[in-house]
């Protein structure tokens, strides 16, 4: 029997072609069109470097080889950004090969790199500068968001305006409720302790719970 | 008479016949090979059931049709056993998801 040599670690614009086999294999199967399945199924094989005669090859041979090649190719840090709820309806400016342009065009805008140096990538590296770039946008917009007025909501009933934050992606969102979930230890503070004068606290949740006054 | 496993093109065109009349996800895995081939046999078309056995024994119809047909019973079973069918609908039914 022929030794099979072990499937590569892709870089980037090569895994970005897995990626667009993967995603063309299952769109295919969707529809019930499975023949040229086994041909992607043989490129992804040849992508990752796998030198042999498959089309001869027991089908589970060819299969287990095709399982090392996406496993080799998964990344290896476990990105929070991942665990999203992965929502991939089809775009209608989505075309067979976009994900490398997509990777290219993202590292350059944000970088200024050309497309030798984002070709290389490793995809751990990849993704976590992608994290990066994603969390660093998000605090620019919510900055921006703070400094727009369109962010104080007026409350009627107070008649005063209420901070109204921008929403955070779901994956952003889970240290923020975890902080949330812990309850806040109370505090016994004797009254001649306490602040002088007229406290202004700009969160209404707070405040309604401090509405007692600061003066016994 | 050698039964080969079949490559992977075959292998899907064997697993997108039988489909229909395997529910992968109801599989009791209790129950016996015999029983497995004996459900699908209940339900399979002669067409599709002739058409799986040619595709594992590279058998032509004619000398199918002058065989007994417990041999032929025995010739379907080897051909789904030696593909792992199993295997191959769990995986058949992977790729689209």
């Amino acid at each position: 029997m022929m030794k099979i040599n072990k499937p590569k670690r892709l870089r980037l614009r090569k895994w970005a072609k897995l990626e667009g086999l993967r995603k063309s294999i299952r769109e295919h199967a969707k529809h019930g069109i499975y023949l040229p399945c086994a041909d992607m199924v043989y490129s992804t094989i040849r992508l990752c470097g796998v030198i042999g005669n498959f089309s001869k090859k027991p089908w589970f041979e060819t299969v287990e080889i095709y399982g090392n090649c996406y496993l080799e190719n998964l990344p290896r840090v476990k990105f929070p950004m991942l665990s999203g709820d992965g929502d991939d309806d089809t775009i209608p400016w989505e075309y067979d090969g976009r994900d490398w342009y997509w990777w290219l065009n993202m590292f350059a805008r944000n970088y200024g790199w050309g497309e030798s140096q984002v070709e290389k990538l490793d995809i751990d590296d990849a993704i976590g500068l992608y994290q990066e770039i994603i969390v660093q946008d998000q605090f620019d917009k919510e900055w921006q968001h703070g400094l727009s007025e369109l962010a104080y909501e007026y409350v009627p009933a107070t008649k005063k305006s209420k901070y109204k934050p921008l929403e955070r992606p779901k994956w952003m969102r889970m240290t923020k409720e975890m902080i949330k979930s812990k309850p806040i230890k109370k505090i016994k503070i004797l009254a001649s302790m306490m602040p002088q004068g007229n406290i202004v606290n700009l969160d209404e949740e707070e405040q309604d719970a401090n509405t007692s006054p600061t003066t016994p | 008479m050698r039964i080969r496993p079949l490559p992977l093109p075959d292998a899907l065109r064997l697993a997108s016949l039988l489909s229909p009349y395997v529910n992968i996800n109801k599989l009791n895995p209790e129950q016996s090979a015999l029983d497995f081939v004996d459900e699908i046999v209940q339900r399979i078309s002669a067409q599709d059931f002739l058409l799986c056995i040619k595709m594992t024994t590279n058998k032509r119809e004619q000398d199918l049709e002058n065989m007994d047909g417990l041999d032929v019973l025995a010739l379907f079973t080897t051909g789904l056993r030696e593909n792992k069918v199993i295997a191959l609908l769990e995986f058949y039914h992977s790729l689209g998801k």
